[in-house]
């Protein structure tokens, strides 16, 4: 993963939360499962709950404003089992648990959506579906922020 | 993202490579409306090459099925591996929509 390679000892980048910074944050990300060692079939995992959980922020964490995001590597404790990555996801936005959203009826639509029909199938909702089913994750609202903590492999 | 076409008796064959995200994904909506206005309204995805996607790949995929669908043709897909076929079994796509393990497959359908 060449450019996190560049810059081995880089531990967390703080962009803008638009579109374009989902290259430069998802290669960092890839570089840091190059290094912990993450099985090949859990990569693309980590790909893709990067991809919905940073277009979430960027979509919906700072309606009318443009605001940061912050991709940080979780330092590993003595004791986590090897091929295990931990990150965080941090945005100074609206405040949203992608784990328990306060919106019930988002709740129950995902549940019904799954069993849809082609004609009944809503677009929406699925990366925090995918979120749940292919990451450990946590949250926490610390202070002004939103903090998601997801855990990979192992 | 890639796309490929080729008609196959009463198919047309989208050949997709790359990866299907959110900066790509829109492309694959686009190549379906293209086969639907030259008359191709059986489109069969052959996914082989794809080596991700992401819920906005889906997006792609679910409008132009609903598309495809409204103009009497559908959508159907084959070659899935790895984290594309993850995704589409966690996600219900694969009980949603038409998917065969090999080409030969999903052609050999009426």
């Amino acid at each position: 993963m060449p450019p996190a390679m560049d810059n081995p000892g880089q531990n967390r980048l703080r962009l803008p939360a638009h579109q374009e910074s989902l290259p430069p944050l998802r290669d960092l990300a890839l570089g840091w499962a190059g290094q912990a060692g993450l099985a090949d079939d859990v990569v693309p995992r980590l790909d893709l709950v990067l991809e919905e959980m940073l277009m979430n922020v960027f979509h919906h964490a700072y309606p009318g404003e443009l605001g940061d995001v912050e991709l940080a590597l979780v330092p590993r404790l003595e004791g986590d089992p090897p091929g295990q990555l931990s990150l965080t996801l941090t945005d100074w936005g609206v405040a949203f648990d992608p784990l328990a959203p306060e919106d019930q009826g988002l709740e129950a639509d995902l549940e019904a959506n799954l069993g849809a029909d082609l004609d009944d199938r809503a677009p929406g909702g699925m990366g925090l579906f995918l979120l749940r089913t292919l990451a450990k994750s946590s949250y926490a609202r610390q202070g002004n922020a939103n903090v998601l903590t997801l855990t990979f492999g192992a | 993202m890639e796309c490929k076409g080729s008609k196959q008796g009463a198919f047309f064959v989208l050949e997709v490579s790359g990866r299907m995200d959110a900066l790509t994904s829109q492309g694959f909506e686009t190549e379906c409306l293209a086969c639907m206005e030259a008359g191709n309204t059986r489109v069969v995805a052959d996914l082989g090459g794809l080596e991700y996607i992401s819920s906005a790949g889906l997006r792609s995929i679910l409008a132009a099925a609903k598309k495809l669908k409204a103009a009497g043709g559908d959508l159907a897909f084959c070659g899935l591996s790895g984290i594309v076929a993850e995704v589409f079994t966690v996600s219900g796509f694969a009980k949603l929509l038409p998917v065969y393990a090999t080409r030969e497959e999903a052609l050999a359908r009426s």
